[in-house]
């Protein structure tokens, strides 16, 4: 299932403000809405020193300082992401973190163990943890959203087990099931599920995509795979390396168009109120952003992971934005609830990764 | 006096304010001086220090999801001045973050033990472990792969009927003490060894070999990977790396790829090694039943042979490909072997 992220690095609620004091040099779509950038302050720099000192207190508490790493990278995107001269805030505490992180480890291990043990149980294990998924990923997206706040007002996602079931399985299983003919559908349905599913505070968000959003989308990445596959096999006869590195990089074109293409479907799509989310992520430059972090990367043996991380949460900050129909201000706090982290943290193990883009 | 913005945590309203410390009280006045909150220290909570993002003082106990008034501002040296020494405003994390020894030492301590880790740490433990484990847990391990690849790869052997009995003969002597399960299938050339000891051959690979030695050789190699707990020393070699990347990005997010492709290569290269190993013990293991290594050369070349021949352009593999493979390079299997004759 394509992996989406919402609300984690880069922000999906996030905005930048273009001039806080408001006024005339503001972009205006007439009728007193504005248009208001996202922007993201944080420097490649100063995030790599807490990162690395993440790590090293990581290695050196044999993992329990993860969770404080966890909340302290989480809390770097989350307050260098601005919005109408308004950062976000990422308020998980680490304790909670850590014992879910425990639980999640263990069971995990049960998880392997068992099912090179006892190849039946775990099978049995690997459908329970099917039928148990839609359950995890709401409660992991509950608990992210709540952990997240704007100008002092908490996010919310709220979904039942059944409505979660049909976006989450049935759709997509059904999408792959008809040889990726309902695919298109399905995302939508995911997308839809998750958007229309959140609040901020006590306002829902809306999701306005149609499958023909999905759908042509899919079919040009579908070109794309299928061009690569012809052009590696044409350049194979010639010379095998070659034909990998392009068919590698085609793999890589086709990756980034669809990220590139979906996350700008999603926030287009998306409406709070009276206001809307807008992004205009482009092939190009994306591009740039994801090779030239890879090879870095690669050439610095992972050390340049976390300017990497800033890099690209710029350039989706610098390409979304929302726009606002009138004030900021007029929000109001949701109810009193209570989650508990375990379900993020299982999500986390069992790789749900459950959001958009 | 700091200056920052006030929240009520009702609405999202924010308004200009200013916080100020009268001992044991916390105090937010609005821009006209007018008291918007008191609040007594002992129930203020200010967040950690964190680079230059802004921090949040907030005023009154943060419960679950009950909207709590907090005042925020940019002004970090501010706060850490106002409330040093109350215990309130923690600043640890980020001298440490701040403190540029601190940070060349582990970037170099990280590079370090990552690297001893991945080369030594974790196949030395998972060694360790596996032989500590009792027989009978380990020959369960990848019990049902058998099954898998015949529901998959494997098709029944077309031997003819006479040449399994007598293979089996052939090998029977010179494999684990006691009854040896030979299985037979229809493939490419290859063999397996299954943890439970017994081993899969396929009959192109017995049509590949000239000698019966040839055979031998090929069980022995298998026979290695058994001894030597291969199977689940690679499971749990594997296991350990994917918490240890979990751990450490486990809130990574579009960099997926640049963290699982590391954890696929080491996988990779502890997978080589495992076969250099069941080489080594193959050699020697033929060394002491009196049967020439040679015949050991000759079927890895003939496989050699047999896999390039499969390439249309007939290419040997190209040097960077011996970073994808599950095997070392074949040239260097045989040169192994040849100095192991001299």
């Amino acid at each position: 299932m394509l992996s989406l992220r919402m609300q984690k690095n880069g922000g999906t609620m996030a905005e930048t403000m273009t001039d806080s004091t408001g006024g005339s040099d503001e972009p205006t779509t007439g009728g007193g809405t504005r248009v208001l950038p996202f922007e993201f302050r944080g420097e490649g720099k100063e995030y790599f020193k807490i990162w690395i000192v993440n790590i090293l207190l990581t290695i050196l508490t044999l993992g329990i300082y993860s969770a404080w790493a966890k909340v302290r990278n989480n809390r770097y995107f989350y307050s260098n992401l601005y919005l109408d001269g308004e950062s976000f805030r990422y308020l998980a505490d680490p304790i909670t973190i850590l014992k879910s992180r425990i639980i999640a480890v263990v069971f995990f291990g049960v998880f392997v163990v068992a099912s090179e043990l006892f190849p039946v149980v775990g099978i049995v294990l690997a459908i329970l943890l099917l039928a148990v998924t839609p359950y995890l990923v709401v409660r992991s997206l509950a608990f992210s959203n709540r952990m997240s706040a704007y100008r002092n007002i908490q996010f919310r996602f709220n979904a039942s087990y059944g409505e979660a079931a049909m976006a989450l399985l049935v759709w997509p299983i059904l999408g792959a099931l008809t040889a990726g003919i309902l695919y298109p559908y399905a995302m939508l349905k995911s997308s839809q599920f998750i958007v229309r599913n959140s609040r901020y505070g006590s306002s829902a968000f809306d999701f306005d995509a149609k499958t023909w959003n999905y759908g042509l989308v899919f079919l040009i990445f579908l070109g794309l795979i299928i061009a690569t596959l012809v052009v590696f096999s044409v350049v194979s006869f010639a010379s095998s390396t070659a034909g990998v590195i392009v068919g590698a990089l085609g793999y890589v074109l086709a990756g980034v168009y669809l990220t590139v293409m979906l996350t700008n479907v999603y926030f287009n799509s998306t409406s709070l109120q009276a206001h809307r989310l807008a992004a205009n992520l482009e092939l190009p430059g994306y591009l740039r952003v994801f090779v030239v972090n890879a090879i870095l990367t690669v050439l610095t043996l992972g050390l340049y992971l976390p300017f990497a991380k800033v890099r690209l949460a710029k350039y989706r900050a610098d390409h979304t934005q929302f726009i606002a129909a009138g004030s900021l201000e007029e929000f109001a706090a949701a109810e009193k609830e209570q989650v508990s982290a375990l379900g993020e943290e299982l999500g986390e193990v069992f790789d749900f990764d459950v959001g958009a883009i | 006096m700091i200056a920052g913005a006030y929240s009520d945590g009702q609405s999202s309203k924010t308004e200009p304010a200013t916080l100020h410390r009268q001992g044991e009280w916390v105090e937010i006045r609005d821009s006209n001086n007018k008291t918007l909150r008191r609040v007594a220290l002992s129930l203020v909570n200010i967040t950690s220090r964190l680079g230059n993002t802004p921090r949040s003082v907030i005023l009154g106990a943060a419960s679950g999801s009950a909207p709590v008034a907090q005042f925020e501002t940019d002004d970090n040296d501010a706060i850490d001045r106002l409330f040093a020494g109350s215990g309130v405003a923690s600043t640890l994390l980020h001298r440490l973050e701040s403190h540029i020894g601190l940070i060349a030492s582990a970037c170099v301590f990280t590079v370090a033990f990552v690297f001893w880790l991945v080369v030594w740490g974790v196949p030395h433990g998972a060694t360790v472990l596996a032989y500590s484990l009792p027989d009978e847990l380990v020959s369960r391990v990848g019990d049902h792969t058998l099954e898998v690849l015949d529901a998959t790869y494997l098709e029944p052997s077309e031997l003819d009927a006479g040449e399994q009995p007598r293979i089996h003969g052939v090998l029977a002597p010179h494999v684990l003490p006691g009854p040896v399960t030979l299985h037979f299938r229809k493939w490419v050339p290859n063999a397996l060894a299954l943890p439970d000891g017994s081993i899969v051959l396929t009959d192109e690979l017995i049509e590949l070999a000239d000698h019966d030695e040839e055979l031998i050789a090929i069980a022995y190699h298998e026979l290695g990977h058994v001894e030597h707990r291969h199977l689940l020393r690679r499971s749990l070699q594997g296991s350990v790396i994917a918490i240890f990347l979990f751990l450490l990005t486990g809130d990574v997010t579009n960099s997926d790829l640049l963290v699982t492709a590391p954890a696929v290569l080491v996988d990779l290269a502890y997978s080589r090694e495992f076969e250099t190993e069941a080489d080594r013990y193959a050699l020697r293991a033929m060394t002491q039943s009196g049967i020439d290594p040679i015949h050991f050369r000759n079927i890895m070349q003939k496989l050699e042979d047999w896999y390039t021949d499969q390439d249309e352009d007939g290419d040997a593999m190209p040097a960077i490909f011996q970073y994808l493979s599950t095997h070392p390079q074949t040239e260097e299997r045989i040169a192994v072997i040849e100095a192991h004759i001299e």
